[in-house]
């Protein structure tokens, strides 16, 4: 349905000896998703997995490589083209909080997309809002108010009605449970789970937490500086990773299995 | 070994002023040379109740009642130069967001060396020679590159890193840990890990704060959970995570394990 | 929504309480004044006050006070519509070029940086005396040398919010450029704009005033605060109030804006920065 073919993203840095070095944020890059499955890029920071999640959803252009949406390459769209492809797809940012407009009322800043679109009356759209909200779990009381009477969790909660209320056939969550708490992000992790079985999309997840990745995907890529490390698809355990750097951040987890059994002595 | 309390709180409260309760009556005790684990989420008063043992929250935001005693000293009591003096040595910090505790304008070397002049009295030599010396023991990288580099050329794990061994150089009794990995890669976490427990073989008891079960279980002796200012469960590392009292806990637990459920 | 919030805040309610005073002076001058104001009677010279003249008369025997009250309109008579244009032009020029980025931006950016090298009285200077000395003349380089200060600003304040992240998220909702501009970015700089505005317009006043000082703008014997202080000058020993009541009437209008403007500050800072 979409895939990413050697794409490449490279930036001129001014360095302090007054040099300009070239850097690659995105390296050699090749992807690809079919449609309805769930997909989990999982990379440190610094791997360059949001550069690429912003160039997918078109808020940057890469410097090679193409991007072919159903047979059409959408890397370079502009204007009408963009807009149109826009519906299919959409992003979940990483700060809920500062992607929603401050001033805005909860109802406003969901019905955006489809007060853009224009293709629902002022009824319908209430109506579209009203459901979306249900789905994930958001009481209707939140429509009247602004972002920062809100918590983590329910900003995070909004920004996913607002992306997935055009019904798009992509969807990108970018770190966008990082800066929650352990219980909160579960909560969502949970919702999202339950969405998927409802709402039918690519997702594609990413994540510097490869434990959250596995939770909720069948298909994992690792990422560092630029380039995929390795990809497996219907992974059932972490232990079929393979490469160097995949076996590193595996093996930095915490085993809280193992750690029971040593607190209790079972393992001396 | 000796089993006096090295740290020992008795009925902390904390209130915004004019505001909620922030803390609740909370106790707490560390004995020297173990690990005590504050578990919590946001919200939930961890870092206020440290920050309450060091002296570090403003008269004017909150009120802070109860007893506070450090080797059988109130701290309550003290006025600030003996808070000053203790505070950094004898207990140390080691903070969440090693990016922002160095001052981005000073070399490395320097504000290590001022830290150290300030409670030990040796030469600006002396305190370069010790700073290389812990450095270089913690097998940190071309440690004279790293004395002369400005903090914002270095990572946040050599940062971190660096701030364990300032902590390390006071030769402190107690290290707090106050999220001190959160802030990190995962890669980098299981490195300042491991040196944390290089600490713990060293004898020194450290409190550790975080909202990541996974943290607090591999270094901890003992644990409690705090939510919305009251401590809901404690007890031993293995008695906790083998049986959790409370629901709360056991959310916890679930929500750090992550298992994978298939279907 | 900001209105009770003003409500609330003392500074704000006496400063906006002065600048309705102000104004309401400025709109029934002609009927609050007591005397005309370019009425000559040298048989009245110097008086001092009296039921017929509150204030005195001046050396050609007009009322003082009748010439503070009707020379309100020329102080914020002009500087309003000034401010109120640059408002307008700045807020429009600012954010088209900020948002739309090059080639735009770079045009207006040697523009008004290329003004604002010089100082305000030197292009006053240049542009008066190259068309000829008038209030229309006055008005026309003080606007442009305000709206080259003043774009600037309000392209710094929206290149900050083109930063934001809502502003990626309302691209990703299919929300066009303009839409952008107009509904996310105008209305989240606006607030913080008003402030400096607010302040401009007093500052405003204290140019325009320094300007007809100097015998730019307006013509001789009208009765505008600043020519009536330039005026004023050879009388400093002997009639010393000449000086203080045009210069009262500067200070209150300057200060009755800044603390309108500095209570603004407070005011428009949303409740989630508190």
């Amino acid at each position: 349905m979409l895939s990413v073919v050697e794409l490449m993203k490279e930036y001129r840095m001014n360095t302090r000896s007054g040099n300009t070095s070239k850097i690659k944020a995105v390296d050699d890059v090749s992807l690809h998703f079919e449609s309805g499955k769930c997909y989990a890029l999982v990379g440190e920071s610094g791997s360059g997995k949001s550069t690429l999640a912003k160039i997918l959803i078109g808020l940057d252009t890469p410097t090679q490589g193409k991007i072919l949406y159903r047979g059409t390459d959408i890397a370079h769209l502009n204007g009408k083209e963009r807009m149109q492809m826009q519906r299919n797809l959409k992003m979940v940012f990483q700060n809920s909080k500062g992607a929603l407009n401050p001033r805005w009322s909860i109802c406003d800043s969901i019905a955006e997309p489809l007060v853009n679109r224009h293709e629902l009356d002022k009824l319908g759209r209430l109506h579209s809002i009203k459901e979306y909200l249900e789905l994930v779990r958001l009481p209707q009381t939140a429509l009247s108010k602004r972002p920062h009477e809100l918590s983590g969790g329910e900003q995070t909660r909004v920004c996913i009605a607002r992306a997935l209320i055009t019904e798009p056939e992509f969807l990108i969550m970018d770190e966008s449970f990082s800066g929650l708490d352990a219980t909160i992000k579960k909560q969502i992790l949970d919702l999202m789970l339950s969405i998927r079985k409802e709402i039918h999309c690519t997702y594609l997840f990413i994540t510097h937490d490869i434990k959250a990745a596995l939770y909720i995907c069948d298909n994992i890529a690792v990422m560092k500086d630029g380039r995929i490390i390795e990809a497996v698809a219907n992974i059932q355990s972490l232990d079929e990773l393979k490469e160097d750097y995949s076996r590193l951040l595996v093996d930095s987890l915490p085993n809280i299995e193992l750690l029971v059994m040593e607190h209790t002595g079972i393992l001396t | 070994m000796s089993k006096e309390k090295l740290l020992s709180v008795e009925n902390l409260s904390i209130t915004q002023n004019g505001g909620p309760t922030l803390v609740n009556s909370v106790s707490l005790a560390i004995e020297s040379g173990k690990c005590l684990g504050i578990m919590g989420e946001s919200g939930s008063g961890k870092s206020l109740t440290c920050k309450a043992f060091l002296g570090l929250l403003p008269i004017k935001t909150f009120a802070v009642s109860g007893d506070i005693a450090f080797c059988g000293q109130r701290l309550d009591a003290l006025d600030m130069r003996a808070m000053n003096a203790i505070r950094g040595k004898d207990i140390a910090i080691v903070m969440q967001n090693p990016m922002t505790a160095f001052d981005p304008a000073f070399k490395l070397g320097n504000q290590i060396i001022e830290t150290i002049r300030v409670h030990l009295p040796v030469k600006k030599q002396e305190a370069f020679e010790m700073a290389v010396c812990q450095l270089e023991k913690m097998k940190l990288p071309r440690v004279r590159e790293l004395m002369n580099s400005y903090p914002h050329t270095l990572s946040g794990g050599m940062l971190q890193r660096t701030m364990i061994a300032i902590a390390l150089m006071m030769s402190p009794k107690l290290i707090i840990a106050d999220e001190a990995t959160t802030a990190l890669d995962i890669s980098t976490q299981a490195v300042i890990l491991t040196e944390f427990q290089k600490i713990r073989k060293l004898g020194i008891a450290m409190l550790v704060v975080s909202h990541d079960f996974g943290v607090v279980a591999q270094l901890a002796d003992d644990l409690i959970v705090m939510k919305n200012g009251n401590i809901v469960e404690r007890g031993r590392t293995s008695d906790v995570l083998r049986h959790p009292q409370t629901a709360y806990t056991r959310e916890l637990m679930e929500a750090s394990i992550l298992e994978r459920r298939i279907g | 929504m900001i209105a009770k919030r003003i409500m609330k805040n003392k500074q704000a309610l006496l400063g906006l309480a002065i600048i309705i005073l102000l104004l309401l002076v400025t709109i029934f001058a002609p009927f609050l004044a007591p005397n005309d104001p370019e009425a000559v009677n040298i048989m009245d010279k110097f008086k001092a006050s009296c039921p017929e003249y509150p204030l005195g008369t001046d050396e050609l025997g007009r009322c003082i006070l009748s010439r503070l009250i009707v020379g309100s309109r020329y102080s914020l008579g002009i500087a309003i519509p000034i401010m109120l244009t640059v408002f307008c032009v700045s807020l429009l020029v600012g954010s088209l070029s900020a948002y739309l980025g090059k080639p735009v931006d770079r045009i207006v950016v040697i523009l008004y940086d290329i003004i604002i090298a010089f100082p305000v009285i030197v292009i006053v200077l240049a542009l008066v005396g190259a068309l000829g000395q008038s209030l229309g003349n006055l008005f026309f380089s003080l606007m442009l040398a305000l709206c080259a200060a003043y774009t600037k600003l309000v392209r710094s304040y929206v290149l900050q919010e083109k930063s934001k992240d809502y502003i990626a998220a309302a691209k990703v909702c299919e929300s066009s450029d303009i839409k952008i501009i107009v509904n996310h970015i105008v209305p989240n700089i606006v607030p913080v704009l008003l402030v400096n505005f607010t302040i401009g317009i007093g500052e405003a006043i204290v140019m325009i005033s320094g300007f007809s000082y100097l015998g730019l703008g307006v013509g001789a014997g009208v009765p505008e605060w600043g020519a009536m202080l330039s005026n004023a000058k050879q009388y400093f020993y002997s009639y010393p109030q000449f000086i203080l009541y045009p210069g009262l009437c500067i200070l209150l209008c300057v200060v009755g804006f800044n603390l309108l403007g500095e209570a603004l500050r407070d005011i428009t800072t949303p409740e989630e920065q508190l």
